[in-house]
């Protein structure tokens, strides 16, 4: 891998660490669906530390460069991590609904009962 | 107000008097023909019920007119984007109010109160679990425009090519349902609503029997139709994904 390109990945990876982690301490990101770019962010760093045993990897999965296995690789991972997210957007969108019509119900049986109570 | 309400819809339904029917008005942004609606539920409703509406979040004045007009109402904290919200909402609300018939209307003004009583009758006498209103089987008062048309057309084809049973207006959102159909509903089919359309292929799934009846429609007077540019790509895109979601669920539901 040119010097170049490890320098980008190694700034790029160390970025993307610092920024996941600011992200955690504003809390904009909850921990637990921030673990896994971390974990993207170390694995990218650690190519550029260990380029020779991705190559061997890389060799023995018959991809020709290393640099080709960091691309299948994100890319699984994010196809992976889109199917993780499609899960939970379902799971959230239905307890939303649940939510908003038992809210607006309860909201409707206060109203009620308020306005029972007042007439009486 | 919903016990006032229920006094002055008119007692015909007398063979079941203690049958407890609600009638579910939905409502977004229908501040012109919300009161035209209520106004036909009280003078014309030919079936004793509770009214209640349904509003997905209005931004215009409807709710305050629903409110001065002293009908009951269940407003979104946040809109939920289409009717199937409302539709969830409702099917929840009759459920744990033990209804024994849910009655659904459009909030525009387009369905008839008087004809209430046809949608009730096959339930009331235990002859189907679900009544679709159908403007296409008279063929009398609206008939919507040629391009929603032949989008009902196809669908209704689709639907009756999987279920074996002739659909004439799959949209209709002049509907009622027995307590067997609002169990079904609020328990086993209630998340998986995304379209009108796919609560007739459920049904037969859910072995429910549906039946359609001739009904009027008015045109829409005022305020603005589901139906526009974008809509008209993405109504039959989602009714075509939540129909095969449902193709893919049967099993579940039988």
């Amino acid at each position: 891998m040119p010097i170049f390109i490890r320098v980008l990945l190694a700034i790029f990876s160390v970025s993307f660490f610092v920024g996941f982690v600011l992200l955690v301490r504003n809390k904009s990101v909850k921990p637990i669906y921030s673990f896994l770019w971390l974990m993207v962010a170390l694995g990218m760093l650690s190519i550029v530390v260990f380029e020779k045993f991705y190559k061997s990897i890389a060799t023995l999965l018959g991809i020709t460069d290393a640099s080709f296995m960091v691309i299948v690789g994100l890319i699984s991972f994010l196809l992976v991590y889109v199917f993780y997210i499609s899960i939970k957007l379902s799971e959230m969108s239905d307890k939303i609904q649940e939510l908003i019509s038992f809210s607006s119900m309860l909201e409707h049986d206060i109203r009620v009962y308020r306005e029972k109570h007042e007439a009486d | 107000m919903l016990y006032k309400w229920r006094s002055i819809c008119r007692e015909i339904n007398q063979s079941e008097p203690s049958m407890r029917i609600i009638l579910i008005v939905s409502n977004y942004n229908e501040e012109k023909a919300i009161i035209n609606t209520l106004n036909d539920i009280r003078s014309n409703a030919s079936v004793s019920c509770d009214v209640l509406v349904v509003d997905n979040c209005s931004t215009d004045e409807s709710v305050k007119l629903i409110r001065d007009a002293g009908a009951d109402y269940i407003r979104h904290p946040v809109n939920t984007g289409g009717s199937a919200g409302v539709i969830k909402t409702a099917f929840t609300y009759a459920y744990y109010h033990n209804y024994d018939i849910y009655c659904h209307m459009d909030g525009d003004n387009q369905h008839m109160a008087a004809e209430l009583q046809k949608i009730v009758n096959p339930l009331v006498l235990g002859t189907a679990d679900v009544v679709t209103g159908s403007r296409f089987i008279a063929r009398e008062g609206f008939q919507s425009s040629r391009s929603r048309r032949l989008g009902i057309y196809i669908f209704s084809w689709l639907l009756s090519l999987f279920t074996g049973r002739r659909y004439t207006d799959i949209t209709s959102g002049f509907r009622a349902y027995n307590r067997r159909a609002i169990e079904f509903f609020a328990k086993r089919f209630k998340q998986e609503i995304e379209t009108v359309t796919q609560l007739e292929l459920a049904m037969h799934y859910g072995g429910l029997t549906g039946v359609e009846v001739a009904v009027t429609m008015r045109p829409r007077t005022s305020g603005k139709s589901e139906i526009n540019m974008i809509n008209a790509i993405k109504f039959p895109v989602f009714n075509i994904i939540s129909l095969l979601g449902t193709l893919i669920q049967m099993r579940k539901l039988r």
